[in-house]
């Protein structure tokens, strides 16, 4: 037991004291429990089982829907997706962010430390949870304000899950896997033998399950966190985190280069020889293949025996895990400065460049969106080019052109069409979400329709130079130019 | 082949000193020690147990790349050595001992980027200070293991202020790497009877005879080792699950 874990030994029992003493204060609340947000990524790798598969369709082609632009770099938090729309992310300023679907930053959480590891889980009531390098686990209200934290013995790079009962399960630097009713209250401690940087995964009988760097992979049982079985894996996993396949068999990675199939009853199905340290959590494609990524490669496992399908090898680390559109189409972050979007059969579809090594893993929104963060500072969507995006195919497709000229003097043209009709707008929006124009209003239908922008706002002054939005909207769907005005 | 330095005559240097005379150390920043006579050397450093110098002790200069022995040759009475020529690339210096309180090897691996660099490589204490294998004994007989009943290594730690890591090694008879455990502060860790080396990589291990040592790393990125371990894996049930 190692300084940081000893003081973990030391805080738990003040911590059972004060868990009894919220338990004590809530009893009698009826039963508010907020559950996992009901949204298409409400956690990391998508649900607590961890399978990182969407239902959404993928991306043909990407084009940027937005970019929001953060205090400091996206690390390895990934977004997750709040039932309000809102994606949320950690960054390096020690902030968390609630982003609004149109890509404006909707307000920012100050943790006592960077939350460079840990991403966000939603739970339905709201609640945005997340880990700090300060030791801290935090419970954040939906408006932004701390709903409690809990000071773990070392840092929080684990991601947490939210069990279908509303416990919320999180690992920390100091050796323990920690189980916390939403009110704060913990249920449970569970020590091991060192560092939980590994993100648990629920089973579908709320068995947790959780990689530690003692080399042991442990099942758990839910309501006290007791020992079901533990499997030793050879070599600690650091941030590579466990997936609950079909039948219940549990794959998990570690820094030894060993990928693992585990059975429930905890016995080895295969193993793989990656040849390369692990870092993240698999995904399952609709057919049971695993998809891992493992040095610079995303590879395709079979899960008869583990044997590898195919591989694409990027030109740098692909250090994010993946996740999988409703046609098997694979998203993975590079640091080679790319999203990249793979074909179920193992071929480069595209690679999107952003600005700086995407550690941050993609995930998939409702309506296909893609939302990744990155080095450079922002929290990306992106989506098919040139479509309207809610509610996929059955919904008007809808045209909006590039402003031209783009850079302007403050007086650019474009053009827009919806092929279905409908009643929509178009209008102009700052890079902080605030609408500044007005340009249309009324009926949009297939013919096309040219309109003219002066750089001004509603008002008729001249606005200051930078980047606006000019947004379509017909009905539910949006499509989204980027003017820039330069004075 | 081997040789002494005649008449080195070492001393140490400030760090700052010997690289504001312009002698081109451009990848270490900090001098630990260096010949007098520090021009003649492109690599040089100091060998000593238990911070006591040690002098005519053996110093090997490797090629990592290829493993072939460069050069060899011996401390003076200060502890002091100096390679008068080494390659660039990757290149390896190890000292041996027999002594039982020392370590069975202490070494330092690192990148040369060019023939002509001079580098000064950290201090090699012989001395393991208490580092120790613990357990399974030497000749010890276990059932293979397996990830549902893991083979537990541990060792004593060093005796000495600072962050030091561990890891444990297991290699077979020949002294090829068949699993090493992740490198870590603590001082024990859960072999699962799977290789994660060369031919042995993703392999469930057969009965036989192995061999295990504890590798320690300090924070200058030297390395040493404890002497080698026998142990032989016997058939047998290891493990239903728990």
């Amino acid at each position: 037991m190692n300084a940081s874990q000893q003081e973990g030994s030391d805080m738990r029992r003040g911590v059972r004291i004060l868990a009894l003493a919220l338990a004590a204060a809530t009893l009698g609340t009826p039963d508010a429990r907020a559950q996992l947000a009901p949204s298409a990524w409400p956690m990391f790798h998508g649900a607590p089982a961890h399978t990182g598969r969407s239902a959404a369709p993928s991306l043909p082609a990407p084009a940027l829907r937005w970019s929001a632009l953060l205090g400091d770099t996206v690390f390895m938090s990934a977004p997750a997706l709040g039932a309000d729309g809102r994606i949320y992310v950690g960054a390096m300023d020690s902030s968390l962010y609630a982003v609004s679907p149109v890509g404006a930053v909707a307000w920012r959480f100050r943790a006592g430390g960077p939350l460079q590891y840990s991403s966000p889980a939603i739970a339905s009531d709201g609640t945005v949870y997340i880990g700090g390098m300060d030791s801290t686990f935090y419970a954040v209200n939906a408006g932004g304000t701390l709903k409690w934290k809990f000071r773990a013995g070392s840092t929080v790079r684990s991601s947490p899950a939210i069990a279908a009962d509303g416990t919320v399960y999180v690992g920390s630097g100091d050796g323990n896997l920690y189980a916390f009713d939403p009110n704060g209250a913990t249920k449970w401690i569970r020590p091991t033998g060192n560092n939980v940087r590994s993100s648990p995964a629920i089973g579908p009988d709320g068995t947790v399950y959780v990689g530690s760097d003692d080399g042991l992979l442990y099942a758990l049982f839910p309501a006290t966190g007791a020992v079901r079985w533990t499997f030793a894996l050879g070599n600690g996993v650091d941030l590579a985190s466990p997936t609950v396949g079909p039948d219940s068999v549990i794959y998990i990675g570690t820094t030894g280069g060993l990928f693992y199939a585990v059975r429930p009853g905890g016995t080895m199905k295969w193993v793989n020889a990656t040849g390369h340290s692990m870092y993240s959590a698999p995904a399952i494609l609709a057919g049971g293949d695993i998809v891992i990524t493992v040095g610079s490669d995303v590879r395709d496992l079979r899960p008869l025996d583990g044997k590898v399908q195919w591989k694409v090898a990027a030109s740098a680390l692909v250090r994010t895990s993946v996740a999988v559109a409703a046609d098997g189409t694979i998203y993975a972050g590079c640091d080679n400065d790319s999203l990249l979007a793979i074909n179920p059969g193992g071929t480069l579809k595209w690679a999107y460049a952003a600005g700086g090594p995407v550690r941050s893993s993609p995930i998939i929104g409702a309506d296909g969106a893609v939302y990744f963060g990155c080095y450079d500072r922002r929290l990306r969507a992106l989506q098919a080019p040139a479509t309207g995006v809610p509610g996929g195919s059955a919904r008007p497709a809808l045209a909006l052109s590039a402003p031209a000229p783009n850079p302007s003097r403050g007086g650019t043209a474009l053009t827009f069409s919806a092929p279905q009709g409908g009643e929509g707008a178009v209008e102009v929006f700052g890079v902080d979400g605030r609408r500044v124009r007005t340009l249309y209003q009324g009926r949009v239908d297939a013919l096309p329709r040219a309109i003219h922008w002066d750089g001004c706002d509603e008002s008729g002054r001249t606005l200051p130079p930078g980047i606006y939005e000019v947004r379509l909207r017909v009905g539910a769907a949006r499509l989204v130019r980027r003017a820039v005005l330069v004075r | 082949m081997r040789r002494g330095i005649p008449a080195l005559g070492m001393v140490a240097l400030a760090g700052a000193a010997l690289l504001g005379a312009g002698c081109g150390l451009q990848r270490q920043q900090q001098v630990f020690f260096a010949p007098s006579n520090v021009a003649n050397y492109v690599l040089f450093g100091q060998v000593t147990r238990a911070g006591g110098p040690i002098a005519g002790k053996s110093v090997k200069l490797y090629s990592t790349a290829s493993g072939a022995l460069l050069d060899s040759l011996l401390t003076d009475a200060t502890g002091g050595y100096g390679f008068p020529s080494a390659p660039s690339g990757e290149v390896m210096v190890k000292v041996s001992s027999d002594d039982s309180l020392d370590f069975a090897y202490v070494r330092y691996i690192f990148t040369r980027s060019s023939s002509v660099e001079r580098d000064s490589i950290p201090p090699m204490d012989l001395r393991a200070y208490g580092c120790a294998a613990i357990a399974p004994v030497s000749g010890a007989r276990v059932p293979v293991p397996s990830p549902n009943a893991p083979l537990a290594f541990s060792w004593t730690p060093m005796s000495v202020a600072g962050t030091i890591k561990y890891r444990a090694r297991l290699a077979d008879a020949a002294d090829s790497t068949v699993w090493e455990s992740t490198r870590d502060i603590g001082t024990s860790a859960l072999f699962n009877g799977i290789g994660t080396f060369g031919a042995y990589a993703g392999m469930l291990l057969g009965p036989g005879e192995y061999q295990w040592r504890v590798k320690v790393r300090f924070p200058t990125g030297v390395t040493a080792a404890t002497r080698q371990r026998p142990l032989i894996f016997t058939s047998g049930l290891a493990g239903a699950p728990r």
